[in-house]
């Protein structure tokens, strides 16, 4: 027989969770009925019931080598049919909350993060070493930017290349720090579901890739079914803006720079590729995240509970794109006075997003794709529904 | 008094239709002596009902049958006073409600006509050998005695006094108040059921002792209750001397015992090791305000409770307590409001909280620091002096885990206080067995050390019954009632038992209990003072008469009786109770020498009415059976099938009696004898969870199927022909089919050969 594993319960952690929009925790007694309702849970060990007990004894190691809490993609069908109204999706989204903070690496971002306290330093961050870029380049003669007679000229008042500078040394320094968690997430599931991987990393990854493009998992969804749309118009809106992003850096840097071709370095035209997917980008964010908006106003007991996390990572997606389009409009239209304070704006959401993915609910983009990988890779797949008879 | 009996045949409700009524009507006259037959279209009419009170008076009557609905309809409406004798002949339901004229048996109508005349003839014949009853005037005693004096007790003296009855409680210990007393607050009563509350007993025990209606005796136990309904003479003991009281009626609300922990030893190491206590211990420690480490005295940082420790497990207690979980959540909340930091376990193999109770559940479970999980303990170990750990398997949170807690808590499950020592018992019976006569074989020396087990029960009310001193008690030592149907009942008359002593409860319903027993009593004293019984034949005048001068002291009678209405003389007479009795005629049943009668049912009787049925020879293929319905399920049962004019047999005649134990082997004996090719008996359910109203009658029917197999072999006659089955209220549906398929098992078998002698 199995040995018996030494359990202590962690009554801060239960606090935690309860802080993070999983409140309703204390009300599960284990029917089991969510891990029924489920269209995502597998049939051994479904979760989110088992997440339930682990989260009101507050049994960290368990939570956090959990592939299941990133299964889950909240959809919130438990929630509705939960006898006790535990609201077990959202119990589940307030343990993911909590995995930015306990696998952060340095930890103290992950804290940051977490609460409102820690906003104004993560926003100092930036507007800093935008400023100083600002001074530098415009020798304090601000001035001169709001001249009647001069265009809005970005590079100026922030120049680009000092922008993918910063963009570029802030994403590697990202892309290691994340590693670093992701490496610990690994290793754990890895440990706690002592697996035997069936299907090597690459093609499960592949495999995720695909159902990640084709968000797959949000189509079982019952009881939010807007969730799928909107998430496909942020999803998108990413996608395009980002090879917007990689394609203007490719002009700038290989074909303006390095082969000092003309005609390769902003502004673009309006029907540049570039342009055209980064507007298309921007305005598939907008409309995704007003649908979020609304939906979390108003059908809050199906949109799953928004807390503090969620509603920064809503909004910060939101000023992105809604500042990348004002600058833009402003800078065509030539009003300065509204042009240079909407792309401040912009390049200061953009380096909040990036810098701060990992330990921001961006990165739930990273565990959630690491732990499909992992439970692709041992074979770990939702149940197949039948409909009833 | 000679009978002069009336007969009315109601054409209504088809039953015209089904049966020619003149026809029936001439059979007065022609074949029945009775002073006239009439027939009307609507006997319960007003006109009617004035004809029929205007023919008694005018013609003497004393007898009136009543030929048309089941006896269950118009009761009331056919009461022509005590000295007038009914009987209500239900041509309704049995013949023309449920005879199939369609059906292809040769001259139905014919046959049917006859089965109807049968029915007046059997009812002639049981008026001419009946007798209006008398009820007993006797001096009776409408105070009450209450024993126990916690929750239960306490209200029932209360609902009593305040009903202006004369109570008498008395307590084994100083102070009334029970376990009450000794808890440190109880479950929630009220909604939300969210905060726990005080102790009741503190303002009951004040009301108690107030109320002038309420004598109490404490630290009194009771010597000896002798006597019977409004006449119980009970003598208190206070240790320095009795004190006899007389009383109507007894409540008897003794409470419960917590199962005995010394018997978790191995399981829980309860006594083995220092920090595993009860819920008992805790509550007491609770009580004391100070909750501590028993090796230390430290203050425990976890404590772990185990639910259903010792209950729900074939090896202790296999019922569920239904409190201990309750009690459980309820020491957690309490713990942690004496020591926030404290953490609790609650290790539950199911957590039961009924009802509203639910709520209390919800609420316990949104506390810091009360952590909970279903699982089966399978270890407890001692890490040192301080420490404990709990090994479970099974568990919610998916793998056979430990828990380390610095004590564990027991919640063990309810015993009653009426529950008997086994070993005790066996002991006991063994140096019985030896004292008694070697003639005192089989099933009556069973029923015999079956007594006097009773006899070393549980020593409360000290019956000087000879049955025994205790009520008697079904597997688990709760009393024996039917629970669901007939709560406080006991097989003592009179003697009602409420509280956890009946079955395990809260505070909440022992409550309850108390004021149900209380209204049981009060209805015992009342019942009694006019001489008639109880439950289940409420209302009944009539009683056993026992011609002893030919008794032959086989005691069957005595032992038979399921309410312990006999006790017996030296040289074994019975000497009847008679407010004891119930009626149920079980020992008319039991008494080879037929001298066990009613004035309204008697073995001469059944006899008669036996006689009385049409006997068609055997060439005729017109067989005969004959069944006996047990009045309780199986008569409602059949009427409700009727309504649904589900048909049986026309062959059948039936003969409803007080209980299938009323039943003697010699109305068999003499059925067959008089040609009838077979005999049923439907009765309640028996076995474990019997649904008899008398207990054991249908059990005792069965067994004595067994005396009447040997007389059919005697008589060479196969053993199909007298069967006897089980019948509930909500079988209706099933008693046509249960009736014809025996009358086509023996119909198969051929007619009684003893048809024609
Ligand atoms: S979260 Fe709700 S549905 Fe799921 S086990 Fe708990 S009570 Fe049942
Ligand atoms: S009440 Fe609960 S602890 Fe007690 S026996 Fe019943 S199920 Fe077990
Ligand atoms: S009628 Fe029933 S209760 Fe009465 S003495 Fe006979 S067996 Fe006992
Ligand atoms: S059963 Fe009949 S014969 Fe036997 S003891 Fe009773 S009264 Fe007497």
């Amino acid at each position: 027989m199995a040995e018996a594993v030494l359990i202590k319960p962690d009554r801060s952690l239960v606090r935690k969770i309860k802080a993070a929009g999983g409140e309703t925790v204390e009300k599960c007694y284990q029917c089991a009925t969510c891990s029924v309702v489920c269209e995502l849970s597998p049939t051994e060990r479904p979760f989110p019931r088992k997440e339930m007990i682990w989260s009101q004894w507050g049994l960290e190691d368990r939570l956090m080598t959990d592939p299941d809490i990133w299964l889950c993609y909240q959809c919130s069908d438990c929630s509705v049919n939960c006898p006790r109204g535990a609201k077990p999706g959202d119990v589940m989204a307030a343990v993911r909350r909590f995995a930015f903070e306990h696998f952060a690496f340095p930890g103290f971002m992950g804290r940051a993060l977490a609460s409102p306290s820690g906003l104004i330093p993560l926003l100092l961050l930036p507007v800093i070493i935008l400023c100083l870029i600002v001074w530098q380049e415009t020798s304090g003669n601000l001035t001169a930017l709001f001249q009647a007679s001069a265009v809005v000229d970005f590079d100026y008042f922030l120049p680009h290349g000092r922008t993918e500078m910063l963009f570029i040394i802030g994403a590697l320094l990202v892309v290691t720090c994340m590693s670093i968690s992701l490496f610990r997430f690994w290793r754990g599931m890895d440990k706690a579901w002592g697996a035997q991987h069936k299907t090597g990393f690459i093609p499960a990854l592949i495999g995720v890739v695909f159902e990640v493009i084709l968000h797959k998992r949000f189509s079982s969804c019952g009881a939010a079914r807007y969730r799928q749309f909107a998430h496909l118009l942020v999803f998108f809106g990413f996608v395009f803006t980002a090879l917007a992003t990689a394609m203007a850096t490719f002009e700038m840097l290989f074909l303006h720079k390095f082969l000092g071709l003309e005609g390769h370095y902003p502004p673009f035209s309006l029907l540049h590729p570039i342009k055209i997917f980064g507007n298309i980008g921007g305005f598939a964010i907008v409309a995704g995240v007003v649908i979020m908006i609304y939906q979390h106003i108003t059908n809050s007991e199906n949109a799953g509970k928004a807390v503090y996390s969620t509603w920064l990572f809503i909004w910060m997606t939101g000023l992105v794109a809604v500042s990348g389009l004002g600058a833009q409009f402003f800078r065509i239209a030539g009003v300065a006075e509204f042009a240079y304070p909407f792309y401040f704006l912009h390049l200061l959401t953009v380096f909040f997003l990036i810098w701060y993915a990992p330990y921001s609910q961006f990165g739930h983009m990273f565990y959630r794709t690491l732990a499909m990988i992992f439970a692709r890779s041992i074979g770990r797949e939702a149940k197949e529904m039948k409909p009833l008879p | 008094m000679d009978a002069k009996i009336g007969v009315y045949i109601c054409s209504g409700c088809g039953i015209k239709d089904a049966i020619d009524v003149d026809a029936l009507t001439s059979l007065v006259g022609d074949e029945l002596e009775c002073e006239f037959s009439k027939s009307d279209p609507f006997i319960c009419g007003d006109e009617c009902l004035a004809k029929i009170k205007a023919d008694i008076e005018s013609e003497g009557l004393n007898r009136v049958i009543i030929a048309g609905c089941s006896g269950r309809y118009f009761t009331d409406r056919f009461k022509f006073g005590d000295d007038i004798l009914v009987d209500r002949v239900p041509i309704r339901e049995y013949v023309a409600w449920s005879s199939d004229p369609e059906s292809d048996i040769d001259e139905i109508e014919e046959v049917i006509q006859e089965l109807a005349a049968d029915y007046i003839r059997m009812s002639v014949a049981r008026m001419n050998n009946s007798e209006p009853p008398t009820p007993i005037e006797e001096e009776t005693s409408r105070d009450i005695l209450i024993v126990g004096g916690g929750v239960a007790g306490m209200n029932a003296a209360l609902a009593s006094a305040n009903a202006g009855y004369n109570v008498t409680l008395v307590e084994k210990e100083a102070e009334l108040g029970g376990w009450s007393r000794k808890f440190k607050a109880v479950i929630p009563q009220s909604a939300p059921f969210h905060e726990l509350e005080t102790p009741p007993h503190i303002e009951l025990a004040d009301s108690v002792q107030k109320h002038e209606k309420i004598k109490v005796f404490t630290s009194s136990t009771i010597e000896k209750t002798s006597g019977q309904p409004g006449q119980f003479d009970v003598t208190i003991q206070n240790g320095s001397g009795g004190e006899t009281v007389r009383v109507g009626a007894i409540v008897q609300a003794t409470g419960w015992l917590p199962y005995e922990p010394e018997n978790l030893k191995d399981k829980y190491g309860y006594g083995t090791f220092g920090n595993v206590i009860t819920n008992i211990a805790m509550e007491e420690m609770a009580v004391n305000g100070k909750i501590s480490r028993p090796t230390d005295d430290a203050a425990p940082k976890s404590i772990a409770i185990i639910h259903c420790a010792g209950s729900r497990d074939k090896e202790h207690l296999p019922y569920c307590s239904a409190v201990c979980c309750r009690v459980a959540l309820k020491q957690a909340l309490y713990i942690h409001e004496m020591m926030p930091e404290t953490d609790v376990y609650l290790l539950y193999k199911d957590i039961r909280s009924p009802g509203l109770f639910e709520q209390f559940y919800e609420k316990v479970q949104e506390v810091e620091g009360i952590f909970m999980t279903k699982g089966e303990v399978v270890e407890v170990t001692e890490e040192d002096d301080t420490s404990l750990s709990i090994t479970l398997d099974e568990t919610l949170l998916g793998e056979k885990i430990k828990i380390q807690a610095d004590m564990l808590v027991l919640a063990t499950g309810m015993v009653p206080t009426t529950l008997v020592d086994e070993d005790e018992i066996e002991e006991e019976a063994e140096t019985e067995a030896e004292e008694e006569t070697p003639d005192e074989t089989g099933e009556e020396g069973d029923e015999k050390s079956k007594a006097s087990c009773a006899e070393i029960g549980a020593k409360i009310l000290n019956l000087t019954y000879r049955q025994g001193t205790d009520l008697p008690t079904l597997k688990y030592g709760f009393p024996d009632s039917h629970f669901i149907c007939f709560p406080y009942e006991t097989r003592r008359t009179g003697i009602y038992a409420a509280g956890a002593v009946r079955a395990p409860m809260d505070m909440g319903m022992a409550k309850n209990d108390g004021l149900g027993a209380a209204l049981k009593a009060i209805q015992t004293v009342e019942t009694v003072s006019q001489g008639i019984t109880v439950h289940p034949r409420s209302g009944d005048v009539s009683f056993p008469d026992f011609f002893l001068s030919r008794c032959t002291q086989c005691k069957r009678c005595t032992e038979d009786c399921p309410f312990g209405t006999l006790d017996e003389d030296d040289k074994g007479t019975p000497e009847p109770n008679t407010l004891r009795c119930r009626r149920c005629g079980i020992c008319l049943g039991a008494c080879p020498e037929r001298i066990i009668t009613f004035k309204d049912f008697s073995p001469n009787m059944i006899t008669q009415m036996i006689k009385s049925i049409s006997m068609p020879e055997e060439f005729d293929e017109r067989p005969r059976y004959l069944v006996f319905l047990c009045e309780n399920d199986a008569v409602p049962a059949l009427d409700i099938s009727a309504w649904y004019r589900h048909k049986i047999e026309p062959w059948v005649r039936i003969i409803p009696v007080r209980c299938i134990g009323s039943v003697n082997t010699v109305f068999i004996a003499d059925a067959l004898s008089a040609g009838f090719d077979g005999i049923l008996m439907l009765g309640c359910k028996r076995g474990d969870d019997y649904q008899c109203h008398f207990v054991n009658g249908s059990e005792l029917g069965d067994y004595r199927m067994e005396n009447v197999r040997e007389k059919l072999k005697q008589l060479v006659l196969e053993s199909e022909r007298v069967q006897i089955d089980q019948v509930e209220l909500s079988d209706w549906h099933k008693i046509p089919k249960m009736i014809n398929d025996f009358v086509e098992e023996v119909n198969d078998l051929g007619m009684n050969p003893y048809k024609d002698f």
